[in-house]
């Protein structure tokens, strides 16, 4: 568990991080989501004293982190940043192996390490693990960040911006990742990101910072559903809010199943995982008022009506 | 082994072979030289031994090469520290002005400051030879990514471990570069120091030089020439097996 109490930073006269309180609670995906320059790397940073508050307390399981010495702080802190930083004359193995040598971990435990890691991120070993950082794609790399922030089996994970530099399908299929991982792994993350899209995408909570300062602090559906300000609000997207509150919700939730088991479908068809956002974008291209949803294998378990979409999700 | 691994050696071993060939052979040319001086006494230059003369000249150069990356290497360090960054300015001015001096004149300078022989050679050598160590270790360590240096301290690394483990390794292959600029411009620069009374392989041509025996001078330049040849190729090899600056780049 991550605690900020009453928590500032200023550089000189200038305030950064402006007396912020915020609780993240273990196991918890909190994003912090504002524009540049609100503060939110700055929080991120504080949190592995990266940058030193200037005033609060901020207190890991109860503990003061300047009690602590920085060093032995950090790795114990997941660290990975949108720049990646791999070090570049290094192996993709001995990247991630750097927090499990620092921590100095015997030799076999290190290796075994970065193996379940490389296939954790699904990199296979024979071919990644002597490959040098130049020979990787973004995607690739960036696989390898979050791996080497995850070696040390940290608690707690920081990602300041990891995707933001990634094409938007590259983006996607690591943010499917990183649920995937999460829902395995179950560690506290503190993510910073300036993309709304994804922090309704992964967060549990959303923390949204503006000037320095928590403006909002709430789940993505209560969020969409009452932002506290206009400023959130526009963040969200103005008046297409409603999709992507659509974008929250599964295909599964509101379709109405088959009595009888269905057949194959040929042709046009939604899956149970599909978002309503998904759905409503395929109903308006098949033009059309309803749709047959599948499963994995491609058989018809329900329909979806338009009718149904509209009403909404018994919330 | 592999072949490829040999294919490496093969122009510092010619160059070495070559030099070592000719610092116990060239006595043996005696009718070639007297070709080029046939009225000199003695054709061959015989106060000292060559062999003799090339390890003091090695020994100087090695010295002053030593005291050099020590000190540009340090320098470049503690100014690239967060408590040394203020200096920064003046250590990079010291390093781009530096090499506009002549090596005659700084050694002109030594000689009243530090009487003649060994000495004043070696102080004018490291002063020469320090300036494009410390140019290229401050290139080297600033051309290093900050996002890796973030990356490495946002893991937990000691200020230490992250100029170790990370910033010398990456900033190896400019520094090497720097110091083989250094240490063949001081292999010919150390020759000079036989003016002022160092024994050096300078001694066969300034004798050869005041006593019009252009044999003598020949054969002191061949000799640096090779040791300088063969040392240059020996930097290569080193550089070659160092990160390159497209990894450093990437990073």
């Amino acid at each position: 568990m991550i605690e900020l109490l009453n928590v500032s930073k200023s550089f000189g006269p200038s305030v950064a991080v402006d007396d912020i309180s915020l609780t993240v609670k273990a196991a918890e995906l909190c994003v912090l989501v504002g524009t540049s320059g609100c503060g939110k790397s700055t929080t991120l940073r504080m949190i592995n004293r990266l940058i030193a508050h200037t005033a609060g307390q901020i207190r890991i399981d109860g503990q003061a982190i300047d009690q602590l010495d920085p060093h032995t702080l950090r790795r114990r802190i997941g660290y990975a940043i949108q720049s990646i930083g791999l070090f570049p004359h290094w192996t993709v193995a001995r990247n991630i192996a750097v927090v499990p040598r620092l921590l100095g971990w015997p030799a076999p435990r290190i290796a075994q390490r970065v193996d379940e890691l490389l296939h954790l991120l699904d990199l296979p070993a024979a071919e990644f693990a002597g490959k040098y950082p130049n020979q990787l794609s973004g995607g690739q790399a960036q696989r390898v960040g979050v791996a080497r922030a995850l070696a040390g089996d940290p608690e707690i994970l920081l990602m300041d911006e990891p995707f933001g530099a990634l094409d938007p399908i590259t983006r996607d299929s690591l943010q499917n990742e990183l649920l995937r991982i999460q829902a395995q792994l179950r560690k506290t993350i503190v993510f910073v990101t300036h993309d709304m899209d994804e922090a309704l995408k992964l967060a549990n909570r959303i923390v949204v910072m503006e000037k320095g300062r928590i403006v909002q602090q709430d789940t993505p559906q209560a969020l969409l559903a009452r932002p506290a300000t206009a400023f959130v609000e526009n963040l969200l997207g103005g008046q297409e809010r409603g999709l992507k509150q659509a974008g929250l919700q599964r295909v599964a939730a509101l379709m109405q199943p088959l009595n009888a088991p269905g057949l194959r479908v040929v042709g046009p068809a939604l899956k149970t995982a599909d978002s309503l956002r998904q759905a409503l974008s395929l109903m308006l291209w098949q033009r059309c008022t309803s749709l047959p949803v599948v499963d994995e294998q491609g058989v018809q378990v329900g329909v979806l009506h338009v009718d149904s979409l509209l009403r909404g999700a018994p919330q | 082994m592999t072949a490829s691994h040999w294919q490496g050696w093969r122009w510092p071993l010619l160059w070495l072979g070559l030099l070592l060939a000719a610092t116990f052979g060239l006595p043996q040319l005696e009718a070639g030289f007297r070709a080029i001086e046939p009225g000199a006494r003695a054709v061959i230059y015989s106060q000292a031994s060559f062999s003799g003369l090339l390890v003091k000249h090695l020994l100087l150069v090695a010295a002053a090469a030593c005291a050099a990356v020590a000190l540009g290497v340090g320098t470049a360090i503690m100014v690239s520290r967060p408590w040394g960054r203020d200096f920064l300015p003046l250590a990079s001015q010291v390093a781009s002005i530096g090499q506009t001096f002549p090596p005659v004149a700084v050694l002109a300078l030594a000689v009243p400051a530090l009487g003649f022989g060994v000495l004043p050679t070696l102080f004018a050598l490291v002063l020469y030879g320090v300036l494009p160590i410390l140019r290229n270790s401050l290139a080297g360590l600033h051309g290093i990514a900050p996002a890796v240096l973030e990356a490495a301290r946002g893991m937990g690394m000691s200020p230490w471990q992250v100029l170790w483990q990370v910033e010398l390794p990456l900033a190896s292959a400019v520094i090497v570069a720097g110091s083989r600029t250094s240490v063949t411009i001081n292999i010919a620069t150390a020759a000079i120091g036989s003016t002022i009374g160092a024994s050096t392989l300078g001694d066969p041509i300034i004798s050869g030089l005041v006593n019009g025996n252009s044999a003598y001078v020949v054969q002191g330049a061949l000799l640096i020439g090779l040791l300088a040849l063969t040392v240059d190729s020996l930097f290569e090899r080193v550089q070659n097996r160092l990160p390159g600056p497209a990894a450093v780049a990437l990073g």
